[in-house]
């Protein structure tokens, strides 16, 4: 085992021991978020982690930096709030598939069009794990939740489709399997100047590996490799239950704060009103 | 200077003067004029403005600005109050200061979006869900709408809670000439040193970025911020020490106009637009001889019950004339004794008009007398 | 001296109304707020408490539209125009929405293309639109009324009409809306002679007392 830093810098000792079960992936995650923080020698007083309501938005008690926990679906609101009054911070939301793409969808999709320079991390398990395991929106057809026993006949969401026809700038999905490539990925989110979401393919062995029989933690990380594959290697059709991973957009458009700020400057030249 | 204006220009213009720099809302009737005078107002200010996806965005966005050390602000109208009341919960619950304008229409529903109403008074109090400490003020005038978007602020600055102030349709499309008065503006305190400093502990606040690593929740936490969802004894102290400084100064926080109630026997308690009808309903009644008396509130919550109390020790009867259907008779109700409380309330986007408030006040004296 | 100004309190003092409610109707687009509001603002220059409200929504930019404006010696605690003192009316659909508001005591002021049964009260019919298209502003409709609803009732001060004009209109328009009350003034002060002369209505005779 190769020596890195020491990351227990980055970690909140006074909320642990943290809440998610044993094989749960959001830890991964999280370790990952350190390793990107490290890398990047993040400002943590200058930091703002914003959670929604779920497991994966509980990640702001456990991080060292400011840490705001808010309402279910509701972080990209409140990190609106913060990112365009305190533009100088660096402001991460964490939120988990219900989270952003059910309750909060509006939020979600609203934040992309804005382009504001906001990273969010969706940790993907496709269910909902804080309240018991029923049916996500990102639950793929024909699995079962507490629910959905008979198996889901919904149509589920693809974050990464929906993130870029609303116009995100930075796109990119990964899974906790391949943990080596999150924090490059996060890294690149946190550095984009304007709105970056990664999603992250996490395992909730709790409630969706039981109820789907697919097996522990370990297990599955190994359904994680074998229904995901490089976006070069798949195509559309083959999509239906699967999931193309890899970066799917980096591009540069005007920011959402840095437009306001000039806005700002606008006004205060023609000083009306 | 006199200027004519409108009561939503007058509230932005408060909004202004008491340093708010940050708005985020959603247009509904009819409040929406708020909202354009701050699009207009803050830019030029430095201050930042932003039209939110939707109501639920808008309030969660001025909390987030306000954990930055923003004064921050949105305003609405009876159904986005309503999709906002579970954020509203969450800034009573993290202590975060913040201004809620409510324009009340008629409701329930979309009702009558263009006509006056009193319907939200219970839901600026208990709209959300538990228990919480609440500053609920209104407003009867133009320049009350000012003076009181004011007070909003300073109340929300000095006690960490989000305050509600409440309009009407009617009073926010309508002008008077006002002379801007010039207010003190109060702003949160900071703490002295953050040596030690817990930010649930006091009234003191520290921002996202002013050197500490704060903790935000809207579960039950302690006084450093952490959770303690599970430990019931923390969630009700934390509430009972918010709802303390309330009770503590409530003579500050409660704001009332008093007209003739020291010989009044018949005594009108009436808030907003419809305490204009009542004021010349007395005026009216004390022309005809009829000792009647008003108190106007201009503080809902927390509730004037002790003043109330004392009103109604010395008066007979207490006529409570309000644009919904008995929601602060209730109140009312709840602290006047035996002292008997005749409820006039409509809910058909109409003000009371002081004929109809005369004419009930006989008819609550006619039945006074009989009863004796 | 109906023209002087900052006097409306002791001018109205003499007299022995406290208040006066005021009701301007029109199409929409015809500019009934627009006169409504530069009455309260004549009126607050003149020194009197005004409460302005109008149509709101909807109702505003389709059919028929209303200004109501009360203007007072004292502090005004009722905000509502109930059954106007004044009603102005511009146009027959406004006639038709707010004409059955008017009482006993109220004065109307009505376009001549007004028709239907008279209201309750007096009346005085005058060529409103008429005069504006003649004297080349055809937009300026609103602003006649107002001309002739002063030279009948002196509520506000001439010149504080002028100055709330030039306050709120544009320079390019402003010497059209000018002329615009000038003509209405003169309207008011010949309907008057001819059609309230010996009428002894009291709304009129008090409004113009002192």
């Amino acid at each position: 085992m190769k020596s890195g830093p020491d990351l227990r810098q980055y970690l909140r000792q006074e909320s642990m021991p943290n809440v998610w079960c044993p094989g749960c992936g959001h830890g991964s995650v999280m370790a990952a978020l350190t390793r990107a923080f490290d890398n990047l020698q993040l400002d943590l007083d200058q930091t703002v982690v914003v959670g929604g309501i779920g497991c994966a938005s509980r990640m702001p008690f456990f991080l060292n930096t400011n840490g705001m926990h808010t309402t279910h679906g509701r972080a990209l609101a409140f990190a609106t709030g913060v990112k365009l009054a305190s533009p100088d911070l660096n402001v991460i939301t964490v939120m988990g598939d219900g989270d952003a793409l059910s309750i909060g969808g509006n939020h979600l999709i609203h934040a992309c069009r804005r382009n504001i320079d906001l990273t969010a991390l969706i940790l993907n398990n496709g269910i909902y794990g804080m309240t018991g395991g029923q049916l996500a929106p990102t639950t793929p057809q024909g699995f079962r939740s507490t629910t959905s026993s008979l198996g889901s006949i919904e149509v589920p969401f693809d974050a990464v489709d929906l993130a870029l026809a609303a116009g995100a700038t930075y796109v990119a999905r990964t899974t906790t399997f391949d943990f080596e490539e999150i924090p490059a990925l996060i890294e690149t989110a946190i550095k984009h100047p304007g709105f970056a979401l990664v999603e992250i393919l996490s395992q909730c062995p709790t409630y969706f590996g039981r109820l789907n029989r697919l097996g522990d933690g370990r297990a599955l990380l190994d359904y994680e490799r074998d229904s995901t594959a490089p976006q070069e290697e798949i195509t559309r059709e083959q999509l239906v239950g699967r999931f193309s991973v890899g970066v799917f957009r980096e591009e540069i458009r005007p920011e959402y704060t840095r437009r306001y700020a000039a806005l700002l400057e606008r006004a205060r030249r023609d000083g009306n009103a | 200077m006199q200027q004519l204006m409108m009561g939503n220009e007058a509230c932005a213009l408060g909004a202004a003067a008491a340093g708010c720099n940050f708005f985020a809302g959603y247009p509904i009737s009819p409040s929406s004029e708020i909202m354009e005078w701050m699009s207009r107002l803050l830019p030029v200010r430095g201050g930042v403005f932003v039209q939110m996806e939707d109501e639920i965005a808008s309030i969660g966005a001025v909390i987030g600005a306000s954990w930055t050390g923003a004064k921050a602000m949105t305003a609405t109208s009876g159904p986005g109050f309503t999709l906002m009341q579970e954020n509203i919960g969450y800034a009573s619950m993290t202590e975060t200061p913040c201004v809620i304008i409510d324009a009340q229409r008629v409701g329930p529903s979309t009702g009558m979006p263009t006509m006056p109403a009193q319907g939200d008074v219970i839901q600026a109090r208990y709209g959300s869900h538990g228990d919480r400490a609440a500053i609920v003020l209104t407003a009867s005038t133009v320049l009350d709408t000012y003076t009181m978007t004011v007070e909003a602020f300073n109340l929300s600055e000095r006690y960490r809670q989000p305050v509600v102030l409440l309009l009407d349709a009617m009073l926010c499309h309508m002008r008077e000439n006002v002379t801007v008065p010039d207010l003190e503006v109060i702003d949160r305190a900071r703490p002295a040193s953050l040596d030690g400093f817990e930010p649930f502990a006091g009234e003191e606040f520290l921002a996202f970025g002013d050197g500490a690593r704060l903790i935000v929740t809207g579960l039950t936490h302690d006084e450093a911020g952490y959770q303690r969802a599970s430990n019931g004894d923390t969630g009700e102290r934390m509430m009972r020490r918010v709802l303390h400084r309330l009770e503590r100064d409530a003579e500050v926080i409660t704001h009332t106009r008093q007209e003739s109630l020291e010989d009044a026997t018949l005594v009108l308690i009436a808030y907003g637009i419809t305490a204009r009808a009542a004021r010349s309903a007395v005026h009216k009644l004390r022309a005809e001889g009829v000792s009647a008396g008003l108190l106007e509130l201009l503080t809902l919550w927390p509730f004037p019950e002790r003043l109330i109390a004392s009103v109604a020790q010395r008066a007979q009867t207490l006529l409570v004339p309000e644009l919904n259907l008995g929601q602060v008779e209730l109140l009312v109700r709840a602290a006047a004794g035996g002292t008997p409380v005749v409820a006039l309330g409509r809910m058909d986007g109409s003000l009371l008009k002081p004929e109809e408030i005369v004419a009930k006040a006989h008819e609550a004296l006619t039945n006074a007398e009989a009863t004796i | 001296m109906p023209d002087e100004r900052g006097d409306g309190s002791a001018r109205w003092r003499k007299g022995q109304r406290e208040a006066v409610g005021v009701r301007i109707a029109g199409r929409g687009g015809q500019g009934v707020m627009l006169s409504g509001y530069l009455l309260a603002l004549a009126g607050m220059a003149d020194a009197l408490h005004v409460v302005q409200t109008q149509s709101y929504g909807p109702e505003a930019r389709l059919g028929a539209a209303k200004s109501d404006v009360i203007l007072s010696r004292d502090e005004v605690a009722y905000p509502e125009v109930s059954s106007p003192d004044i009603f102005l009316c511009l146009s027959q659909d406004a006639y038709s929405a707010y004409g059955t508001g008017v009482s006993e005591s109220s004065l109307s002021i009505l376009d001549s293309r007004v028709e239907g049964a008279p209201g309750a009260g007096s009346a005085i019919v005058v060529p409103l639109a008429a005069t504006a298209r003649d004297g080349g502003a055809p937009f300026a409709t609103n602003i006649v009324g107002l001309g002739v609803l002063v030279a009948i009732t002196a509520l506000t001060s001439e010149r504080s009409i002028r100055e709330a004009l030039t306050a709120r209109i544009k320079p390019d328009s402003l010497p059209a809306n000018l002329r615009a009350f000038d003509a209405g003034l003169a309207l008011g002060a010949k309907a008057a002679a001819d059609q309230l002369a010996g009428n002894g209505r009291p709304v009129f005779g008090r409004l113009r007392a002192g």
